[in-house]
């Protein structure tokens, strides 16, 4: 794995956190966006760990 | 990721020492933080202790942070709010799974996980069942009751994580399960060393099929630590022509060690998302260097609902001295899990560890899978019962047998044995994890 690589996969992955919290924030009272949003969150904070970061990273 | 790659982490798995040490220590003084800011359990023990989580700054610091035993979390759990009690570290609405230990000790642990928590479950079984050669084209066979014990649930989601086709074998008994198996030519199982020789014996016996000739090529065993002892691990290897891989967890911790498909003689810690310290049994000081055994103090690092920081396992563990020709950096322990410090008791002045006498039973090929081992006190004295079952055929050799195995008793653990012989088929038979010791002196 190229440090080059997984400096952009953490760049993208810091990206979708941020559009997802977002997400979560426009879509409360709409059970099937937000719902489904949490689920997303919890998966890219997976990507974060194997990434080396703290899951309280983004909390 | 390429199919070809041996590590479900390239980057995590093979991180140098020092760079794991790092972030180890982030991650650590970053969970200590969450646990003092959102638990009164954890905010009262550490102030009792005189520690603030902005004092820990180095790995010596680490060592100052109190250690926790079950009984705590017990005694925890009784607090606001139910059924969890004051370890609890986020709102009761977050929560989407609970389990229990099995309370064999006394009074269950109950264990709650958010869904990011339950996420992480999986990706630990996704090592293990990567680092065991599972990938896509796999039909995983899982013959565990799906209940309120987490056993191999992280497991059945991590085979669909991987992308594995996953068969749940709920609560077929244990002869339609064999039969499933077959039918659909499942290529992988997880149980426990105990079930899985059963499931063999009940393929032979009562359905009259070879299990080696069915179509599993990989177990990956929880629960007991047989699949690490030698001669169980060749039993089930034999019995159903298979790679039998050892791992590792626990409910309050989660699944911290997997052995690869190198099969070296132990498993590795999954440092990544676990700190583990051996301890020695006595001074309680720090082991550092390989082939010194001691007691697991484990930290899982990232899981949030009710953190387990510094958790007293009563793992009998020790470092190995060589690195794993696999390329992990994960640090490995030799033997997997040796026994249990409340386990190793001593007898007349030797301290024995079941894990011992198992490795011995079932390196004899003469003698069934089952046994059982009771001490007593008579007189001033202490007695130990060794129940076996000799195999069909094996009846003419008995005494030789009987020779020879108290003779590799007395090598292997320094004590005498009074040996039984009953017939096959007659001692307890187990379908999880096997209760083979009895320590009768203790009810007296």
């Amino acid at each position: 794995m190229q440090k080059t690589d997984l400096e952009q996969m953490g760049q993208m992955l810091t990206s979708l956190q941020k559009q997802v919290t977002e997400l979560k924030g426009l879509s409360a009272g709409f059970p099937a966006f937000e719902r489904n949003a949490v689920r997303i969150e919890a998966s890219l904070n997976m990507m974060a760990i194997a990434l080396g970061r703290s899951v309280l990273d983004n909390v | 990721m390429p199919e070809t790659s041996p590590y479900w982490n390239p980057y995590l798995e093979t991180l140098e020492p020092e760079r794991l040490r790092d972030l180890q220590l982030a991650k650590f003084r970053r969970i200590v933080a969450w646990a003092y800011e959102r638990s009164p359990y954890y905010c009262e023990l550490y102030r009792q202790a005189g520690l603030e989580p902005g004092d820990i700054r180095s790995w010596d610091d680490v060592r100052k942070v109190p250690k926790v035993e079950k009984d705590m979390l017990k005694d925890a759990q009784a607090a606001e709010p139910f059924p969890y009690g004051s370890r609890l570290c986020v709102p009761l609405s977050e929560v989407s799974e609970f389990r229990q230990t099995s309370g064999t000790t006394g009074t269950p642990v109950y264990q709650a996980d958010t869904w990011q928590d339950w996420e992480w479950w999986a990706e630990a079984w996704s090592y293990i069942l990567w680092a065991q050669g599972y990938r896509a084209r796999d039909r995983v066979f899982i013959p565990f009751g799906y209940n309120i014990f987490v056993a191999f649930w992280a497991g059945h989601y991590a085979s669909e994580k991987l992308g594995c086709e996953v068969v749940p074998g709920g609560v077929l008994d244990t002869a339609s399960r064999i039969l499933k198996i077959k039918e659909l030519k499942a290529t992988a199982m997880m149980g426990t060393p105990t079930y899985m020789l059963n499931m063999a014996d009940v393929a032979r016996e009562r359905l009259g099929v070879d299990p080696a000739g069915l179509s599993i090529q990989r177990i990956t065993c929880a629960g007991e630590p047989g699949a690490s002892i030698p001669s169980t691990k060749k039993r089930m290897q034999e019995a159903w022509g298979a790679k039998v891989f050892d791992h590792a967890g626990a409910t309050e911790i989660g699944a911290w060690s997997f052995e690869c498909a190198e099969q070296p003689g132990g498993m590795h810690v999954n440092e990544g998302l676990f700190l583990v310290e051996i301890e020695d049994l006595n001074t309680g000081e720090l082991i550092e260097e390989p082939g010194r055994k001691g007691k697991m103090i484990i930290t899982a690092l990232d899981r949030l609902a009710q953190p387990c920081l510094r958790f007293d396992s009563k793992d009998i563990i020790e470092w190995a001295a060589e690195p794993c020709p696999c390329g992990r950096s994960y640090r490995l322990i030799k033997g997997g899990v040796q026994g249990r410090a409340d386990d190793i008791t001593k007898v007349k002045g030797v301290l024995l560890s079941p894990t011992a006498i198992e490795e011995v039973v079932r390196g004899f090929n003469e003698l069934a899978d089952e046994y059982e081992v009771s001490v007593e006190r008579i007189g001033d004295s202490d007695k130990i019962t060794l129940k076996i079952e000799l195999n069909p055929g094996a009846e003419d050799q008995e005494q030789q047998v009987l020779a020879r195995l108290k003779d590799e008793l007395r090598l292997k653990t320094n004590l005498g044995y009074v040996i039984e012989v009953h017939p096959v088929g007659s001692l307890q038979r187990w379908e999880v994890k096997a209760r083979r010791f009895k320590d009768l002196r203790r009810l007296h």
